[in-house]
């Protein structure tokens, strides 16, 4: 890209542009689309339940998170090709319907972790869930539908101000300082359910099957050439970056202001309250705006995601932006995820709260296959050439898929024999 | 001599391969096919051994007596088959065809193989046709009988969708398909939708191969961005070649956005005119009228007549992109009107052109904003239109290709740019 701003005839506003598009990269694209309902939902908890003692998986993550997307990233700018394409090529059909089945468990569990994020705002105002989620249902399946990609930036953006205002509430609350050093720093892990319950959702909220899949298609689409991988590389770093940066300041804001308390988080009225110390009374409405716009954001980067991989892998039709008619497997996929999401959200006295981070838990379950396979595919010398892993980045790729598939096996044991 | 009748690859995978009397040699593993005719050739099965030690051996097909669905015999007993070792650089059905993509000529699209349908023609058996629907990847999954049954129930069909083998073309390096034509005969807008659709480095690849008229107008069909890597990423003299056969604004637009060098090397290579005219156009700013013009049209002097303009654009045989216009100017190169083709060749051969031509030009500055371009294009129904200067001296036209997506309906517009 970078060759275009020193060309003669660029005009102005084109120059801003791609100064702004280059800035807010694939980087601060998936951290900010990853940062959905779920996420915000799932950090809340973390810091409202555990204080500061679950930050050190935090930082441990952000190396791991660092490490996969760069070897998606590799994988796309090396290849050309989509995830989905490639384990068809190279894995065969039932290999990869396999692995597309399980992407469509994952993304499909957090697209209803985002419209279950509408539901919680409208609970916040006292608006019937049966009135409020379908309507905004319907908004999603017209931008999908009508591609209103303006409308889906003014979305990104507006989410974006949530994200500073945890930022600096996380600084103006007053965290103990100590406490959060110690808290970085030091690895804790009470083996209570809870606990690791709470960690596996922070780990798959962090880490997601469908980011997997964005980032490697977004740098194919942008047709990246490798000479520039190292520029991809530091876009990828500083994506992983600001991800965790907004996830560590969430799990701080509520520290500080929950956790000391002992508030615990049962519905979004609670969480929006971490946004007291810099908002106020004001908290509420900015955290469900905010909310709301992380699902929207979520629901419509992730099912198109998801309705992009499968048709990948299928290969009956390979259209992005063609009509209904023209790709009805396509848009089916997309009408389907949201219209089953909507309907299960509106059963009477769901928990809201539990919905989002066991959403993202399962996430955590599923990626040890999707690394597998990553893995696999990135040190094919027939596919790679000189680009395969190094020692390193296997050791730290070998541990992710290690420790992910450890704590699953937790989870579920102490979900279900130890209750 | 081999009894077969019409088949899917994979339903030959897996299958049992039994002698004379009916004993297990082992089982199917992939098919091997030799390249270079419209249809190939079936030349032998890769089959895996049974016993202890499973080996893949080669069984050519002319030992193999009879192919179904339930098993494979062949004509010898066991001990008495010749049996190869696999080569390299063997083309195997499974693992080199099916799952990968191929061009499909008449839907001019990418698509994935899902199965490969094989046939008997004259003695030997051919690989005749591309699965590439929904129902060739149920048969792989084993689901086709259930969800026929299903799908039966409501008293549909799931579709068979197959693509003759001789209307594809492969994507992969060897040449798995010898098409009965090639992404060459077909037109460049479907080049340049195929182009889009297929990675980076295969776009180079299957853009060399164009003759450079094709390829310039694919060019021409692509998105600006995607043009314009593509030029920086071919050969200096090639890309030479295709902007040679393109109109001077496009270059301009395309040069404007490959690096500097690039294009400074470009034009000092090219012929010193053309060269000068796209160094002109470079100047205008993209969006204006300036920056979508193209400085090839075609001016007649005001005093000559009717047939003597016929004759002189017969003998100049003018390459300009649009010749439905020509545009009269004075003696002082001032533009004072417009000839129409329909109305030089309706008129009688001696009349002076002052009487035939419009005398009330529209004309446009080469600063008026590409939007504005275009609605006064569309509000005339032009097909082009003259930019002049202060002076009324004629700089370029803009044709209405130029302004095409400014025009058409934005649903239309975005399909045209998304499918390249």
């Amino acid at each position: 890209m970078k060759r275009l701003f020193t060309s003669r005839n660029f005009s102005y506003w084109k120059i801003r542009l791609l100064v702004f598009l280059s800035v807010v990269g694939p980087g601060i694209i998936t951290g900010t689309a990853d940062n959905d309902a779920g996420g915000v939902a799932t950090y809340s908890v973390a810091g409202a339940h555990f204080g500061y003692s679950m930050l050190w998986i935090l930082i441990l993550i952000t190396f791991m998170l660092y490490v996969t997307q760069e070897m998606g990233m590799r994988l796309g700018v090396v290849t050309g090709k989509g995830l989905g394409d490639l384990i068809r090529e190279k894995f065969g059909l039932r290999s990869a319907v396999f692995v597309i089945a399980l992407v469509f468990i994952a993304n499909f569990s957090n697209i209803l972790a985002d419209v279950a994020g509408v539901a919680s705002v409208a609970d916040i105002y006292h608006i019937p869930r049966l009135i409020f989620v379908p309507i905004f249902s319907i908004v999603i399946w017209l931008v999908i539908v009508r591609g209103s990609f303006n409308f889906v930036q003014n979305i990104f953006l507006t989410s974006c101000i949530l994200f500073f205002c945890y930022i600096i509430n996380g600084i103006i609350s007053r965290p103990d300082i100590p406490l959060m050093i110690k808290g970085s720093l030091v690895p804790v892990l009470p083996m209570n359910r809870e606990y690791i319950f709470t960690a596996t959702a922070l780990i798959g909220t962090t880490l997601t099957v469908w980011g997997q899949f964005f980032v490697q298609s977004y740098f194919v689409d942008k047709g990246i050439e490798k000479k520039h991988l190292r520029s991809a590389r530091l876009d990828v770093l500083f994506g992983a970056f600001w991800t965790d940066l907004v996830a560590y300041f969430i799990i701080i804001s509520c520290a500080a202001t929950l956790w000391v308390n002992h508030v615990r988080i049962e519905n979004a009225l609670d969480a929006a309250m971490a946004l007291g110390p810099l908002l106020g009374e004001f908290a509420k409405h900015l955290f469900a705006w905010g909310l709301l716009n992380a699902s929207l954001l979520g629901v419509c980067v992730i099912s198109m995601g998801t309705a992009y991989a499968l048709t990948e892998v299928l290969g009956t039709e390979r259209k992005v932006n063609a009509s209904y008619s023209e790709a009805p497997l396509f848009y089916s996929i997309i009408g389907f995820c949201l219209f089953t999401c909507t309907l299960l959200v509106l059963i009477p006295n769901l928990p809201m709260i539990f919905i989002l981070t066991a959403s993202q838990a399962l996430n955590t379950m599923i990626l040890p296959f999707i690394f597998f396979v990553l893995l696999k595919l990135i040190n094919d010398k027939k596919l790679m050439g000189m680009h395969t892993n190094g020692p390193i980045t296997n050791f730290i790729a070998w541990l992710t898929i290690g420790s992910f598939t450890l704590i699953s096996f937790l989870m579920l044991y102490l979900t279900f024999f130890k209750a | 001599m081999v009894l077969f009748s019409e088949m899917f690859a994979s339903e030959l995978i897996g299958v049992r391969v039994v002698d004379r009397l009916q004993e297990t040699i082992g089982h199917v593993k992939d098919i091997i096919i030799t390249l270079g005719e419209t249809f190939p050739r079936i030349t032998g099965l890769l089959v895996t051994l049974a016993g202890d030690k499973p080996e893949n051996k080669v069984i050519l097909i002319g030992e193999i007596d009879l192919v179904g669905k339930q098993f494979i015999a062949t004509q010898g007993t066991k001990d008495r088959i010749a049996m190869t070792s696999p080569r390299e650089g063997e083309v195997l059905l499974l693992r080199d065809v099916i799952d990968q993509q191929i061009v499909d000529l008449d839907g001019a699209r990418v698509i994935r193989v899902n199965d490969l349908k094989l046939a008997k023609m004259d003695q030997d058996i051919r690989l005749i046709a591309a699965d590439v629907g929904m129902r060739g990847i149920l048969r792989r999954l084993g689901l086709e009988k259930i969800i026929n049954l299903v799908v039966g129930l409501f008293s549909r069909k799931v579709p068979d969708q197959l693509i003759g083998w001789d209307h594809v073309q492969g994507l992969s390096d060897g040449k798995v398909a010898v098409p009965s034509k090639t992404i060459t005969d077909l037109h460049p807008a479907d080049v340049a939708h195929i182009i889009s659709q297929v990675q980076i480095n295969k776009r180079a690849e299957i853009f060399s191969t164009l003759s450079d008229k094709t390829a310039a107008e694919a060019l021409h069909e692509l998105e600006p961005m995607l043009a314009a890597v593509l030029i920086a990423n071919l050969d200096i003299k090639k890309s030479l070649n295709i902007l040679e056969k393109m109109p001077v604004d496009e270059v301009a637009d395309i040069l404007g956005d490959i690096p500097p060098e690039r294009s400074e090397e470009l034009l000092r290579l090219m012929r010193v005119r053309r060269a000068a005219q796209v160094r002109e156009l470079l100047k205008h700013k993209d969006e204006t009228a300036g920056g979508l013009m193209t400085t090839e049209f075609i001016t007649i002097p005001l005093n000559l007549t009717v047939e003597q303009v016929i004759l002189r654009l017969r003998e100049t045989a003018p390459d300009a992109e649009t010749i439905y216009y020509l545009y009269v100017l004075d003696e002082t190169e001032r533009l004072v009107g417009i000839l129409t083709l329909r109305k030089l060749i309706i008129s009688p051969p001696d009349k002076e052109i002052a009487d035939v031509m419009i005398k009330e030009v529209i004309t446009i500055s080469p600063e008026m904003n590409q939007r504005e371009v275009a609605s006064v294009i569309s509000k005339y129904n032009l097909l082009a239109i003259p930019v002049v200067d202060a002076e009324n001296k004629m700089l370029g036209i803009v044709t209405v290709d130029d302004v095409m997506d400014f025009i058409l309906p934005p649903i239309s517009r975005r399909k045209r740019q998304k499918l390249g």
